[in-house]
């Protein structure tokens, strides 16, 4: 039986509805009480911004012209970030489902209710029935408390964050080859660098500010060579386009470095002296990964393959950057590591303008990976099942050894239990499962067999339709804390206004359920700056080292790059300078095999499908698809198709086509672009039921980082042959356009 | 006023951050007055950026028969006066590049005046500020163009009219002028068919979301 | 670089001024007789008027000339022309007729559209429209003798429209309560109104940006001195006697005739300039009714023809040449378009150097 039983009823209520104005409508006479210089919540290039509040609320932004890395700079969703603050769809009071209504509850009532199920499916079900299931966008301090009230408060081994679904592919290459999770180089090293080699990121639609430093490379003289199966803007831009197959960035990479090899473009002093295990890489690549051969995996062509090998490898300086486009694979970390290989064979590392990174996704994807609510993490990254690492933990926890729970499991792992019956109770915060998670129908099974589902968010998002309480959370402008942002840097999100209505911040939420659950004492903050000493406490001697960061500190320095063990340390915006993570300091090669994706096109399915973003949208969508102007710019997703795959269907611009996969089927507009390869269609993935992408993709998880394909999975397209369906764009035709008033 | 804007549309991404950023200034308030428009997107992913390019002779003033368009001394072209504008739309029609907007329920035109209450003060404007790229940025002739190799140009060439402004566009360095002359199509484009309108659809979505030139 | 170049669109030598000096001078003569007519030869004139009545014929030949001159922009020119013979059509005639009413109804009358700029903007604005438009309907006619009283007896005063008796009015009537006292409610009108202007002005961080004292602040300066001296003539004699009363005269006298000069230039020329906009949307409803221009390159129709047609000759007529190779004229693309061709002829430019707006793509097309 659905969960959802009057859509109509939530939609009218909690939207999304479309919203376009400040606070109090467009002003241009405002009285600005005060200027609060924060970061925008969305993406982990953390830009700086500044809010304009009047009277409690926050009527409007100004640049921040100060903050090193966007000098004032914001993509479209910073601009409008400010407008979700004062939205008229955000959840204002808790709401208990009661006959498939959500109605309005008291706190008291709500929580006395949410605590009394958790303790009635544990004493049935045993404490592993429940799972908590965070997100990223949350403050460093609020993931360090989720992971905290994971493990003391609930006394569950089911904890995982939606980081799974990012980059935690990067983050299991980067341990296995560096021995630690976090960019190696600063954003400030691209401009110094020769040649930028970008994999599968869409950097134009997906951290659009980073294009500044992009930019200022090129006009160093700086050449980009850009990996994607699309020719995005960033690729269009770049000089040199490797327009792979999806899937294939392994054969691609091992291609390259075997041209590398073969040209001595290595750089053997620092194989020597700073690397491990550099032969069996070598071997294997130089045996079987020839150009050609890897043409023929790849699609790209030989000579581009041997081009790109001789523009990074002859380069002095070089940064080497990735994201979801390789990440997101059931491979993803062999993928990872076939760059990282050939970062190392050429020694473009550890030094300024020798770089690498994955560009991080989510706002504080760094400082939410770091702090203890992965499976099998602790703060200050950490391993759950490393005894000296639980020791620490436990100590600082007052807890002890045996009440700490073992590692969990991953995200899309934790739906499966759910079918099986293993997990009855979830309590999910920041994140939207029935957008994000791949094979959407799976996942609405999962939630609709849960016996208990509270959600905390504040807007009603996909997935907590589905909640028997929603309880409602805060804005990022209505709490203060720190985030980390993609390059390490650790920075303080500042507090412009009280949340509306009776919402309240999620740290509250989780300390009064704790309370009644029996563990109050764990929890005894009144503000979050004591959650941040505890945690700095806790990272102490950790990889990810918060020990000498304080908030006066990042305020005055525009940001501390961990690691940071004492005050007087001045932070470390390059790591491997002189050394890498590992016991032995040394860097790790791996020998990796092409395997490409799970799925292989057929006659059945004879299309690749990926997915990806818009620059409009973030995420799940749940923020941005309530801004009117976001909206507006993409309204809907689409499949674009190459114009020789279209001829041979028949299909017209605009039209609508069925997309199928062995999970689900979709319908969506065709735009017939030859940006894309012949044999790929792509789809945007940030709408939910019916309009998403996710009904498609493969939930085939790496073996090792747990992250879903969902950048690869066999499809075909159906015509549709029906007429009721309009076909966009038509009907502009012979409309005055200046003349009709809508 | 020294600084003056330069447009590059080689780095545009088309985010769009421009358009809605430059709703916060004060002269337009809730109002965009810029443009990004594909140029085709069954082609390609770029984009154009259009603000006013503030010409020496503007077009727009000289076609109001209100009089209701003033260059300032600066050499801003300012949005039509407010008690004159007739809405009349000559300028709409008659500008070179597209820019005014106009609204008939309020019986006015506006128009990108480089964000007059930012500039005047030496603050950048709104679609200057939040550009990532730099495809559009705000400064002096000195500051800026020995940052860039591309060059700066301040003349376009319609047909047989040379269009003098006070904004810059960034040319690549092989190129002299810019020159638009016939309605063009993207390089190797054919057209399937000869038949007119064949533009992709995401191409036409955001002039009707923003109503093309109407506010 | 090319050889076209620069043409200098029409200049500031080309502006003939020997025709609006004549209409001006005619206009100022035909106030003059009509002054002497209305006023019977001048019986009902009063004299301590006499400088109202000469400023005002001066302002009123140079509004003429003002308009005049406004009227050989090509474009005001070309709208003109158009709307008159537009509305003279014949055929036509009834429906032009009533349509012009409706938008001096809701335009003129209602100002329909200064509501849709914001509501308080409408509340000022018709508080100060309102508040002129009165007082000028009350004083013009009373100063130039065209309107005079009569006291009947016990029976209360009796009103004298060029010469022609109304009807009588008991003095002690709410009716003539009004009609007396009309200065003070509309100069208080008129305060009310500058007051949410320059209050507005003030803080608006837009306006704070483009206002200039001389265009928006003097204006208002002059009709609150206007109001605030003809309140204080009401207070002198009221209730102080007549104290200053010659002195408040004067000062109301000099900035009243201030202001009648300063009409034809800066911002109040628009109460003058405005009425055309009925003329505009009479000429706008009717070129929506003619064949539409099809823009050349995305097929969209986008505006009258007539229109463009009329908009192209403007073009032409100020110097500029926009005619292109293909044998359209740039003013044939819908604004849209034009911004497309920009972008293309950009994207055609020659770069060996970074082809940044086609990729390298797979397949070599």
């Amino acid at each position: 039986m659905s969960k959802v039983e009057n859509l109509d009823n939530i939609l009218d209520r909690f939207g999304p509805h479309l919203h376009d104005e400040p606070y109090g409508g467009w002003q241009a006479d405002r009285v600005i009480d005060k200027v609060v210089s924060t970061h925008c919540p969305y993406c982990a290039v953390q830009c700086g911004m500044n809010l304009l509040v009047e009277k409690d609320h926050v009527v409007g932004f100004e640049p921040r012209y100060d903050f090193p890395v966007n000098e004032g700079r914001l993509c479209p969703k910073g601009v409008t970030a400010y407008l979700q603050a004062h939205h008229p769809d955000r959840l204002e009071y808790p709401l208990i489902k009661r006959n498939g209504m959500f109605e309005r509850a008291s706190w008291g009532e709500a929580l006395d209710l949410v605590a009394a199920k958790f303790i009635e499916l544990r004493e049935k079900h045993g404490r592993d029935s429940l799972a908590l299931y965070s997100g990223s966008s949350l403050t460093t301090e609020k993931t360090y408390v989720m992971g905290k009230f994971a493990r003391v408060g609930l006394g569950t081994r089911y904890v995982d964050y939606n980081g799974r679904l990012c980059m935690v592919s990067a983050a299991a290459g980067n341990n296995k080859a560096f021995g630690v999770d976090r960019a190696a180089n600063p954003w400030s090293d691209i401009p110094l660098a020769e040649v930028l080699l970008i994999g599968g990121a869409n950097v134009a639609e997906t951290f659009p500010i980073l294009n500044k430093y992009m930019w200022q490379q090129r006009d160093n003289g700086g050449v980009w060579i850009i990996i994607d199966p699309r020719e995005t803007a960033t690729a269009r831009q770049g000089d040199l386009h490797l327009q792979l197959r999806p899937g294939t960035d392994v054969a691609l990479m091992n291609g390259i470095l075997h041209v590398v090899i073969k040209e001595s473009l290595i750089d053997q002093q620092f194989i020597d002296e700073r690397t491990n295990d550099w032969t069996a890489a070598r071997d294997l690549v130089l045996e079987k990964y020839t150009p050609e051969y890897c043409a023929e995996i790849t699609g790209v062509p030989a000579e581009k393959i041997i081009q790109a090998a001789r523009i990074y490898g002859r380069a002095k300086t070089g940064y080497v950057l990735h994201a979801r486009g390789i990440e997101h694979h059931s491979n993803g970390v062999d993928n990872v590591l076939s760059y990282i290989n050939l970062v190392l064979a050429t020694g473009k590392i550890g030094a300024a303008g020798k770089g690498y990174a994955t560009f991080t996704g989510q706002g504080n994807g760094q400082g939410g990976r770091e702090h203890g609510q992965k499976a099998d993490q602790l703060p200050g990254q950490r391993s759950i099942m490393n005894p000296e690492h639980r020791k620490h933990i436990c100590k600082i926890w007052g807890i002890s050894e045996d009440e700490l729970p073992q590692a969990g499991v991953s995200v899309v792992e934790m739906f499966q239990k759910m079918r099986e019956g293993e997990i009855r109770g979830l309590m999910s915060v920041c994140n939207n499962v029935m957008v994000s998670l791949p094979d959407t129908n799976k996942v609405r099974e999962s939630l609709e067999g849960l016996d208990f589902y509270v959600c905390i968010d504040f807007f009603m998002s996909e997935s907590a339709r589905y909640a028997d309480v929603v309880l409602p959370g805060t804005a990022w402008s209505e709490d203060e804390g720190v985030t980390t942002s993609g390059e390490g840097r650790v920075l303080k999100i500042n507090k412009a206004s009280n949340p509306p209505g009776e919402a309240k911040p999620d740290w509250w939420i989780v300390q009064q359920l704790a309370k009644r659950l029996g563990r109050e004492k764990f929890f005894p903050y009144t503000s979050t700056r004591e959650m941040f000493e505890e945690l700095r406490e806790a990272s102490r001697g950790g990889t990810a080292d918060y020990g000498g960061i304080s908030w006066e500190r990042i305020e005055q320095e525009n940001g501390v790059f961990w690691p940071c063990p004492t005050e007087d340390h001045p932070g470390t915006p390059r790591l491997f300078e002189e050394k890498f993570y590992h016991p032995d300091g040394r860097a790790k090669f791996h020998a990796i095999e092409y395997k490409g994706a799970e799925e292989k096109p057929d006659k059945e399915f004879p299309l690749i499908l990926t997915s990806g973003r818009v620059v409009f949208q973030y995420l799940s969508g749940n923020q941005t698809r309530r801004i009117k102007f976001l909206v507006d710019q993409c309204p809907e997703p689409y499949v674009e198709i190459h114009p020789a795959t279209a001829r041979e269907m028949n299909i017209r611009d605009g039209e609508r086509v069925k997309v199928i996969s062995r999970r689900g089927d979709g319908v969506f507009p065709a735009l017939i672009v030859k940006t894309i390869r012949p044999d790929t269609i792509f789809i945007p993935y940030h709408w939910g039921e019916q309009l998403a992408v996710n009904q498609l993709t493969n939930p085939v998880l790496d073996p090792t980082s747990k992250i879903p394909e969902f950048k690869a999975c066999s499809a075909r397209i159906e015509k549709i042959h029906s007429r009721e369906l309009p076909i966009l764009g038509q009907g502009r035709q012979g409309v005055s356009q200046s003349e009709v008033q809508k | 006023m020294k600084e003056t804007m330069f447009i590059d549309p080689q780095r545009c991404i088309g985010c769009r951050s421009c358009v809605a950023a430059c709703r916060e200034c004060s002269t337009h308030k809730g109002y965009s007055m810029i443009f990004v428009d594909y140029i085709d997107r069954h082609e390609t992913t770029a984009t154009m950026p259009t603000v006013c390019m503030h010409c020496d002779e503007p077009t727009c003033a000289l076609v109001c028969p209100a009089d209701a368009i003033k260059k300032n001394e600066d050499g801003v072209v300012m949005s039509a006066l407010k008690p004159r504008c007739l809405d009349c739309r000559n300028c709409v029609n008659a500008c070179p590049f597209g820019v005014p907007k106009y609204n008939s329920t309020m019986h006015l035109q506006m128009k990108c005046d480089m964000c007059y209450d930012r500039s005047s003060e030496g603050l950048k404007p709104m679609c200057a500020s939040v550009c990532p790229t730099g495809a559009i940025s705000f400064g002096t002739y000195e500051q800026i163009v020995p940052l860039r190799r591309t060059k700066p140009v301040n003349a376009h060439v319609f047909g047989n009219q040379v269009v003098e402004t006070k904004v810059y566009l960034m040319l690549p360095t092989d190129a002299d002028e810019v020159n638009i002359d016939g309605c063009g199509v993207f390089e190797g484009r054919v057209r399937s068919d000869g038949e007119k309108g064949d533009e992709s659809w995401l191409d036409t979505q955001v002039e009707e979301t923003g109503k093309n030139n109407e506010f | 670089m090319s050889m076209k170049t620069v043409q200098v669109p029409m200049s500031s030598e080309q502006i003939d001024y020997r025709n609006p000096t004549l209409i001006g001078l005619a206009a100022s003569a035909l106030l003059t007789v009509l002054v002497i007519v209305g006023s019977r030869n001048l019986e009902h004139f009063d004299s301590v008027l006499f400088g109202y009545t000469v400023a005002s014929v001066v302002a009123f030949g140079a509004i003429f000339f003002r308009y005049a001159l406004w009227l050989q922009r090509p474009a005001t020119r070309t709208y003109f022309l158009r709307g008159l013979q537009l509305f003279f059509q014949r055929k036509k005639f009834a429906a032009n007729a009533a349509s012009a009413a409706g938008t001096v109804g809701k335009n003129l009358v209602g100002q329909h559209f200064i509501f849709k700029r914001g509501k308080t903007r409408w509340l000022m604005h018709f508080l100060i429209m309102w508040g002129c438009l009165i007082s000028a309907a009350i004083t013009f006619p009373l100063v130039f003798g065209w309107v005079h009283f009569k006291l009947e007896g016990d029976m209360g005063y009796r009103a004298y429209l060029f010469g022609f008796p109304l009807q009588l009015m008991d003095a002690h009537s709410l009716v003539a309560f009004f009609t007396f006292k009309a200065l003070n409610f509309t100069a208080i009108m008129v305060l009310a109104g500058c007051a949410i202007a320059i209050h507005r002005r003030l803080k608006d961080r837009g306006a704070i940006a483009l206002q200039q004292f001389l265009l928006d602040f003097v204006p208002h300066l002059l009709l609150i001195a206007i109001c605030v001296s003809g309140l204080m003539l009401t207070v002198s004699s009221h209730f102080f006697g007549g104290y200053m009363y010659s002195f408040i005269t004067l000062s109301h006298q000099a900035v009243v005739i201030m202001t009648i000069f300063f009409l034809p230039f800066g911002k109040l020329f628009h109460i003058i300039q405005r009425p055309a906009s009925v003329g505009v949307e009479l000429y706008q409803a009717r070129s929506k009714e003619m064949e539409q221009a099809v823009c050349p390159r995305c097929g969209t129709m986008f505006a009258g023809q007539m229109w463009v047609d009329d908009l192209k000759g403007v073009v032409r007529e100020l110097g500029f040449d926009y005619e292109m190779e293909n044998g359209h004229t740039l003013q044939d693309y819908c604004p849209r378009c034009k911004r497309i061709m920009r972008g293309l002829a950009y994207a055609g430019l020659p770069d060996t150097k970074e082809r940044v707006f086609v990729g390298s793509r797979v397949e070599s097309e």
